[in-house]
């Protein structure tokens, strides 16, 4: 039996979920996000591995497998974009006079329209896992699981420090250029451009939370994480979300008491 | 019949109205400082991490498809340079104007005495953007330097006229996108798709091969964009790929103009 205060949040999802999907050829556009840009990566790196055969550890093979699955991975992040409009605007009044969390309001909101998303990205897989079916490495189902289940929990993490930047609306004009530098930032520190192993001084890459964001579940979806080390990496995740949602808390509160929205709609 | 005439009014003050504009629009843009200051930063972090992309890639091997590290440095420079010109002055417009069409705002700028498109296509100046612009100039710059390549002043009038084309091309194919939606009401993710085809102009045009190869110089002229200006600047290449972009960029042009007629008739702004 689902308790109440979920139904409300699930009631939100489902809503949002249909609103995504009124426009189907809109909708179905979302599969280029994932195919073209691994086919432009394909070609990089072909003409780079027919000059070398292993690159930094990883083969061809391990390469392509690696930029499909972290684009399916960084896809599957929700976005937290509307709160920062939402509170320049004035309409944070609306969210506050309902009986719902406004994080958790957003949260089940983002997650609504990034299902679809999840949807797409791994049909657009499958068609490249077709493509491409000579070289890319297929996980074991349990890998494959694992690396879901990092995922999602990373996107949680991912939301809620994307959340605390926008919240930034409170204290200054404009939050946008702090949230886009962010959204920058983690797509380098995600493991999304390149792979984090391969960088210089990546010992300093691999110890911040942005690494579970693509490249960790990546990692294990290729198999190249021991299965004995999961569980302490999920910890770590688990408390990084923790600390990020407690951040949300500290600067909402703070922000709630500065803001005004005279004559808003 | 008034409006129509002024609509084809002179070119001259059409770019005067244009520069008149951007300048109110900076100006209001420079108020918000500290979103100037993130930019700046996003502009040098994006610019560093394609430098980290290419620096991880020639440690392993001494070119990619002939291109040297120096001149895959230019290239890359030529594509952030691109898309920052381009987000700065029309990339929202570009998009915009489905939302216009969708929402039946479109006679708000039909009755203007100023040509329509051009008017959407400037509508949302991005400044935030602009700043990005100037570590990919000193990408340019460094990536001619390491290149060894003799810089030679006679191409820079060719290569800013093939990146002109290039612009244009690429506002074009977004423009006849948003046209799309005179049809299909909805159409903002079609826009990922420039946006994921874009990816393929990063890389030296060397390395595309077969059906993608012949696909992304003719219907989806992406890879193109950059590489055409760069190979001009490096002296890679001759001036004859500009008269190339110039049978695409009128191609382009004249099938915007005839989806943008079709798509008047059967515009109704029912919401307004």
């Amino acid at each position: 039996m689902i308790s109440n205060p979920l139904k409300k949040y699930l009631a939100l999802l489902r809503l949002y979920i249909q609103n995504s999907m009124m426009y189907k050829l809109n909708t179905f556009m979302l599969l280029t996000i994932t195919i073209v840009p691994p086919v432009a990566y394909y070609f990089l790196w072909k003409t780079v591995y027919m000059q070398k055969g292993i690159i930094g550890g990883y083969t061809f093979s391990q390469i392509i497998t690696y930029y499909i699955m972290s684009i399916i991975f960084h896809e599957m992040q929700p976005s937290a974009w509307h709160i920062g409009t939402i509170i320049k605007d004035g309409r944070l009044s609306l969210y506050l006079s309902r009986p719902i969390s406004v994080f958790g309001s957003f949260l089940s909101g983002a997650y609504g329209y990034v299902l679809l998303w999840w949807f797409f990205s791994f049909c657009g897989g499958a068609i490249l896992f077709l493509i491409f079916r000579k070289f890319i490495i297929l996980p074991s189902p349990l890998n494959f699981f694992y690396s879901l289940i990092f995922a999602i929990l990373a996107g949680i993490l991912n939301f809620a420090i994307e959340f605390t930047c926008l919240l930034f609306a409170f204290f200054i004009e404009n939050p946008f250029g702090i949230a886009r530098l962010y959204r920058y930032i983690i797509y380098f520190l995600g493991g999304s451009i390149i792979p984090l192993d391969l960088l210089p001084f990546k010992k300093i890459f691999l110890n911040l939370p942005f690494k579970y964001l693509s490249f960790f579940p990546t990692q294990i979806f290729l198999g190249r994480v021991p299965h004995e080390k999961l569980f302490t990496e999920l910890l770590y995740l688990f408390l990084w979300t923790v600390i990020g949602v407690l951040l949300v808390k500290v600067i909402y509160e703070l922000g709630r008491r500065l803001y005004t929205a005279p004559g808003a709609t | 019949m008034k409006i129509e005439k002024l609509k084809s009014a002179n070119i001259a003050h059409i770019f005067k109205t244009l520069l008149k504009y951007i300048s109110i629009k900076l100006q209001s843009h420079l108020a918000f400082r500290t979103d100037a200051l993130f930019n700046l930063l996003r502009g040098f972090l994006e610019t560093g991490f394609t430098f980290i992309f290419f620096e991880i890639i020639y440690r392993n091997v001494n070119s990619i498809a002939g291109w040297s590290k120096g001149e895959v440095f230019v290239l890359s420079g030529m594509v952030l340079l691109l898309q920052n010109i381009y987000a700065t002055f029309t990339g929202t417009g570009a998009v915009m104007l489905s939302f216009i069409i969708r929402y039946g705002r479109l006679e708000k700028y039909l009755l203007r005495p100023f040509p329509t498109p051009l008017l959407i296509a400037f509508r949302n100046l991005n400044f935030h953007e602009i700043y990005r612009i100037f570590p990919n100039l000193f990408l340019i710059i460094y990536g001619f330097k390491i290149s060894g390549v003799k810089f030679n002043p006679l191409f820079i009038i060719p290569a800013i006229l093939s990146f002109m084309l290039s612009y244009l091309i690429y506002l074009l194919m977004n423009f006849i996108l948003s046209e799309l939606a005179f049809w299909f009401t909805e159409v903002n993710n079609l826009f990922w798709i420039t946006y994921d085809f874009y990816e393929f102009a990063k890389y030296p045009e060397k390395i595309y091969k077969g059906i993608f190869r012949k696909i992304f110089i003719t219907i989806l002229p992406f890879i193109l964009l950059a590489n055409y200006p760069t190979m001009i600047l490096l002296g890679k290449t001759n001036f004859n790929f500009i008269i190339y972009q110039f049978i695409l960029f009128t191609f382009f042009f004249l099938f915007s103009n005839i989806l943008w007629k079709k798509g008047i008739k059967r515009y109704e702004g029912t919401t307004v």
